[in-house]
């Protein structure tokens, strides 16, 4: 299971850096509730995730053969659905407007079919950038907004 | 041998002094021996009259003496008068010969010194008409001399001065420009500046306003494709 597109049904749900803390925030929850008996993970799970996301987890755990009521089983599972969100590939990306879900979800898979699968995005609104984005990736920032071009061809007309 | 009046005078006066001295010391020797010798008053009646004839002798002696030296001193002093009278003339003559010729003597000596001088204030009057041209001759050549160098002096002065001056006003000509130059660079910068501000803004609000999500979404995606396009040559 550690293969990183077992997890691809969650992945596709999980958009932004805010969902994949959220998500990791209810893992640790359910993590916690674990341990205790008289808890329900899925009460747990259901209480911090959107249903889907919570749908998703259940899916993931049947594929595997994991009764969530079995701490012994449910525990590491869970564990290493968390650490694999912590460890998930983010890109800092800076747009000039607010996107649509449609948008947003365009960009995501963008991103995921160009760069990398399980990519999460960080995302920023600066509208003084005008139009474009500023990526921020693998440690190196990108300007690529139309006040970057505009600056540059400002700087080469003076 | 020549006795003057003033030689003879002390001697007629001391000579008959000393015979009366001389007759009163032999008549009181005779006393004495008299008084001594207890002479008989015949004898010593001769004696006194031998005495008084001699005292009388004796004053006899000396006026005739004295009438003698009077005498005598008279004629000396009438020799010495009538000498006094030749040497006075023949020093008169001598002293007026003397003062002919020192005046004489004087007269050529003045002559000559008169000469003397005329010649030497002569020469000196050509000796200071000479120097004094030479020096009216070099002050005239030192004062074009003086004026040439004053007028060289004040020719570079001026040519320095004026070098200075152009110079100063090159430089400061130079500064001006620079600063005019600086300047304008400031405000072709500030207007610059407020141009790309004018133009981001209008731009910005342009896109903000005019410009739709989806063209808002075509621009990113194309940027994305270009990012990738970076990406992969990077990587």
């Amino acid at each position: 299971m550690s293969d990183s597109k077992s997890y691809a049904g969650l992945f596709d749900l999980i958009y932004t850096s805010e969902q994949c803390n959220a998500c990791i925030n209810a893992l640790q929850h359910a993590i916690d509730a674990s341990y205790d008996k008289k808890k329900d993970i899925m009460s747990v799970l259901d209480r911090y995730l959107p249903y889907n996301i919570t749908n998703a987890i259940l899916d993931l755990a049947e594929e595997n053969n994991i009764q969530l009521r079995d701490s012994d089983t449910t525990t590491p599972f869970l564990t290493e659905i968390m650490n694999t969100l912590k460890k998930a590939p983010t890109v800092d990306i800076t747009l000039a407007f607010h996107p649509t879900y449609e948008q947003l979800k365009g960009i995501l898979k963008w991103w995921r079919t160009e760069i990398e699968p399980h990519i999460i995005l960080n995302l920023q609104i600066d509208p003084t950038l005008v139009a474009g984005a500023v990526i921020g990736y693998n440690g190196e920032i990108t300007n690529l907004s139309l006040q970057e071009g505009l600056n540059t061809f400002l700087k080469k007309s003076n | 041998m020549n006795m003057t009046v003033d030689s003879l005078l002390p001697i007629l006066f001391w000579l008959p002094v000393i015979s009366l001295v001389l007759n009163f010391i032999l008549a009181a020797f005779l006393i004495v021996i008299i008084q001594k010798g207890k002479l008989k008053p015949k004898e010593q009646q001769e004696i006194e009259d031998q005495m008084i004839q001699i005292i009388k002798q004796a004053e006899m002696r000396s006026t005739e003496i004295i009438e003698k030296a009077t005498k005598k001193a008279k004629d000396i002093v009438s020799d010495a008068s009538a000498t006094k009278q030749l040497v006075e003339s023949k020093l008169n003559k001598l002293v007026e010969d003397t003062t002919d010729t020192a005046q004489n003597q004087l007269d050529i000596q003045k002559g000559a010194i008169v000469e003397k001088f005329k010649e030497t204030y002569g020469q000196l009057v050509e000796q200071y008409q000479g120097e004094t041209q030479s020096l009216f001759a070099n002050m005239q050549h030192e004062a074009r001399e003086q004026q040439s160098a004053f007028r060289d002096s004040l020719h570079k002065e001026t040519v320095t001065i004026l070098q200075q001056m152009k110079d100063d006003a090159e430089k400061q000509i130079e500064d001006v420009s620079k600063e005019i130059n600086e300047y304008r660079n400031r405000m072709f910068e500030k207007i610059d500046e407020h141009a790309e501000s004018v133009i981001k803004q209008y731009i910005s609000d342009y896109f903000s306003t005019g410009m739709s999500k989806e063209n808002q979404e075509n621009i990113l995606f194309k940027a994305l494709d270009k990012f990738k396009r970076n990406h992969s040559r990077s990587s």
